[in-house]
């Protein structure tokens, strides 16, 4: 599955990140790596962007960005 | 003498840090060639003079924005002595990537561990022995904001600069992790000024003039980095690094909770950006910040006093001692006509700068700023734009220039060209007294809906242009936009970094108000009581300024004010739109404003002011920012057009639904 399609609260780890490789540089630079343990926090209030919890601090992304990193549910 | 670099993640207290080092020893600039911002100061310690300078806030060096290519270039061109690597204790992992990154450009390297004092009071435990271990180099415990930790960390630069001043430039940082234990031991620990030296090193340091030698680089000795020299990392490199960060935070930090568990931070955010109450709790904000800014009984009653002491306490005072002393009647007409009614006018609104700012900043270090960003993003999204074109549109209110400046923040090009192009519509608070002026005579009982209806007329130009733009550019711009941004957890603001924000930029108002506007006053005193045979007139349509108005005056018929003083008082407003006031206290008594405006022609006014460029100062941000004279020129022509199609409109409109 990709991240956005996480619901708030869920954990989940990151498997590949797609897009050119200019994304792919600037998201890993913020500490989203292949490997990486995530959660989704919530939704802003208009739907869009999502706050993810990553590395130990809160990280804002968009739906459109989130659906080129593609994840794997954690259950619990 | 020697040059520290201070390097670090955004929202890492970096700016507190130098603020704490630095004091008001600060001077602004650019770096040379782009648009990022450079801070240099200087620290005293103990005799000697070192030189600060703050490098962009940044979270990798990966050389993709121009942040990353400065802090990259200036640490391998200018080679500093030390660099100063602040990191965010709080949020370890992701902060140790930059200093591992850094690390490996060869010079020597300064942790400072800063919030120390929120891992304190979170439970957790941190090593700080064993960090210095892992890195292999000293790091010092510090609160910039507590002002903790200070003089360990100053005593350790102070140390390692007069080691490496003499060193070759390709010294790589070995000797360093020698036996780990400095700030480490505490925040309150003072230590003698010898409490720990390398005695590795020792003997190379107390050499007093060592720290006074010139900079080995002298000026004008500039590398430029090519790229393909400093090859970018792969993902597998970066991945690495992070292994290793994360690696080197799970062995030295300790946490005393579960890492899914509610910190504060976390606690505040379930309000502040609830689903439900995030939008409401956002529209409060901004309007108190507006309201208390603005409103006539705190920002306003404070100009309005400042106004009353200059027009009538300095100008009552002025006047009488020139009639005491029989002064020529040109020196009296020039002091208290041109000079007094001219900057005292500016001054006037420096409590509602002053306000503003200090806001600004508040929002922006307590982290809710980037939430506001947050909340607002997906409405930005519709318009080609992200929730960080918010942040340069609300400081647009303040002043234009650094709010043109603030779209620095957008990476995304097109996104930024746009942002700067809807900028100056919003409302600046130089445009501020215009609506005084106008409202208070013309609409006295609707004074601050007239107001405020200017403000929104400013955000919908804005919003129709942004759409109107955007959709010239459709079929070029497959750059996508992004909103990938931190949010800081919140933080109580630092009141020392709050005052030297808002003095920088009151100071930057001050400045303005004492050589550009009060040469400009000057010089619109003299236009205007000169002719062209260099007479003095005391009719003043016989001016120069009567004679170049009047040149304008028909082009502005339309709009419902095609008089020769409007006109000048529209030129000079070029300059500097505070001096649209001025020009009008100058060439219109108040009884003749109220014969030569109607309602209906004064509003038209206000909105001409609105939307025309709002400085030359602003222009020349515009062209700073968008590089490029074909933008700026757009820019011009399209708040010139934009000011006279609508206020054409609404005089036109006004009149045809009979208004006055």
């Amino acid at each position: 599955m990709n991240l956005d399609e996480l619901k708030p609260g869920q954990c989940a780890t990151i498997l590949n990140i797609e897009g050119d490789s200019k994304f792919r540089q600037r998201l890993i630079a913020m500490g989203v790596t292949p490997g990486t343990w995530v959660m989704l926090r919530k939704l802003a209030p208009l739907g869009d962007p999502m706050e993810i919890r990553i590395r130990n601090y809160s990280l804002s992304i968009r739906k459109k960005d989130a659906r080129l990193i593609r994840v794997s549910l954690l259950e619990g | 003498m020697p040059i520290i670099a201070l390097a670090g993640n955004p929202n890492s207290g970096k700016t507190t840090l130098f603020n704490r080092l630095t004091g008001t020893r600060q001077t602004t600039g650019n770096w040379p060639g782009v648009t990022v911002e450079k801070k240099v100061g200087m620290i005293r310690y103990r005799g000697d003079i070192l030189t600060l300078v703050d490098l962009p806030g940044i979270y990798s060096l990966s050389p993709y924005s121009m942040e990353e290519i400065v802090t990259r270039n200036f640490i391998l061109t200018e080679k500093p002595d030390v660099v100063i690597n602040i990191i965010d204790a709080t949020n370890l992992e992701r902060n140790l990537y930059l200093t591992l990154q850094l690390k490996k450009l060869g010079r020597p390297i300064i942790v400072a561990l800063n919030m120390m004092d929120e891992i304190v009071s979170h439970g957790d435990k941190l090593e700080v022995e064993k960090l210095e271990e892992l890195l292999g180099v000293p790091v010092v415990a510090i609160s910039a904001k507590k002002n903790e930790g200070m003089e360990e960390l100053l005593q350790m630069v102070s140390k390692t600069a007069a080691i490496h001043s003499r060193d070759l430039p390709d010294f790589q940082p070995h000797g360093h992790h020698h036996g780990g234990r400095h700030g480490g031991q505490g925040l309150h620990d003072h230590q003698g000024p010898h409490g720990h030296h390398n005695p590795v090193h020792e003997h190379q340091h107390s050499h007093p003039d060592g720290l006074t030698h010139s900079h080995p680089h002298p000026v004008g000795h500039h590398i430029t980095v090519d790229h393909t020299e400093y090859p970018e990392e792969s993902d597998d490199e970066t991945a690495e690094l992070y292994r290793q960060a994360s690696e080197i935070h799970n062995e030295v930090l300790t946490h005393s909770h579960p890492p899914q568990a509610l910190t504060k931070s976390d606690r505040i955010d379930r309000i502040l950006t609830n689903k439900w109450l995030a939008l409401p709790i956002f529209l409060l904000i901004m309007f108190l910040v507006f309201q208390i800014t603005f409103s006539e009984n705190l920002g306003g009653r404070l100009t309005e006093l400042l106004d009353i002491f200059f027009q009538d306490v300095i100008g009552g005072m002025v006047s009488s001692w020139l009639i005491d002393t029989q002064a020529p009647a040109w020196i009296s007409s020039l002091l208290v006509d041109g000079i007094i009614a001219g900057v005292g006018g500016i001054l006037t609104f420096l409590p509602q700068i002053t306000l503003l700012f200090a806001f600004l900043t508040l929002l922006e270090d307590s982290g809710y700023m980037a939430r506001a960003a947050f909340i607002v993003d997906k409405i930005f999204q519709g318009l080609g734009l992200s929730g960080r074109s918010f942040i340069p549109m609300l400081m647009g209110f303040g002043c234009t220039v650094p709010a043109v400046m603030a779209a620095r923040t957008l990476e995304n090009e097109r996104e930024r060209r746009l942002t700067i192009l809807i900028t100056p519509f919003m409302s600046c608070g130089a445009r501020m007294p215009i609506y005084a002026l106008f409202a208070s005579l013309f609409f006295a009982s609707s004074k601050g809906l007239v107001t405020f209806s200017m403000y929104i007329l400013g955000i919908i130009i804005a919003i129709i242009s942004a759409v109107i733009i955007s959709s010239f550019g459709k079929n070029k711009q497959n750059s996508q936009s992004s909103f990938l941004i931190e949010l800081p957890p919140y933080r109580l603001p630092d009141h020392k970094s709050l005052f030297l924000h808002v003095w920088d930029k009151v100071k930057d108002f001050l400045i303005r108000a004492g050589t550009l506007i009060f040469a400009m006053s000057i010089v619109v005193w003299f236009l205007q009581s000169f002719n062209l045979k260099m007479q003095m007139v005391s009719n003043n349509s016989d001016s120069i300024f009567g004679m170049l108005g009047g040149l304008i005056a028909p082009l502005l018929k339309p709009l419902g004010f095609g008089n020769w003083q409007s006109a000048v008082a529209l030129l000079t407003g070029l300059v500097a739109k505070e001096s649209v006031v001025s020009t009008i206290e100058i060439l219109f008594t108040q009884d003749q404003l109220l014969t030569m405006f109607t309602p209906l022609s004064a509003y038209a006014f206000m909105t001409f002011t609105l939307l025309y460029t709002p400085c030359i100062a602003a222009l020349g941000a515009i062209k700073r920012e968008m590089n490029s004279w074909k933008w700026t020129a757009f820019a011009l022509i399209w708040q010139i057009g934009m000011a006279w199609i609508v206020s054409m409109l609404v005089y036109q409109i006004g009149r045809l639904a009979g208004a006055m």
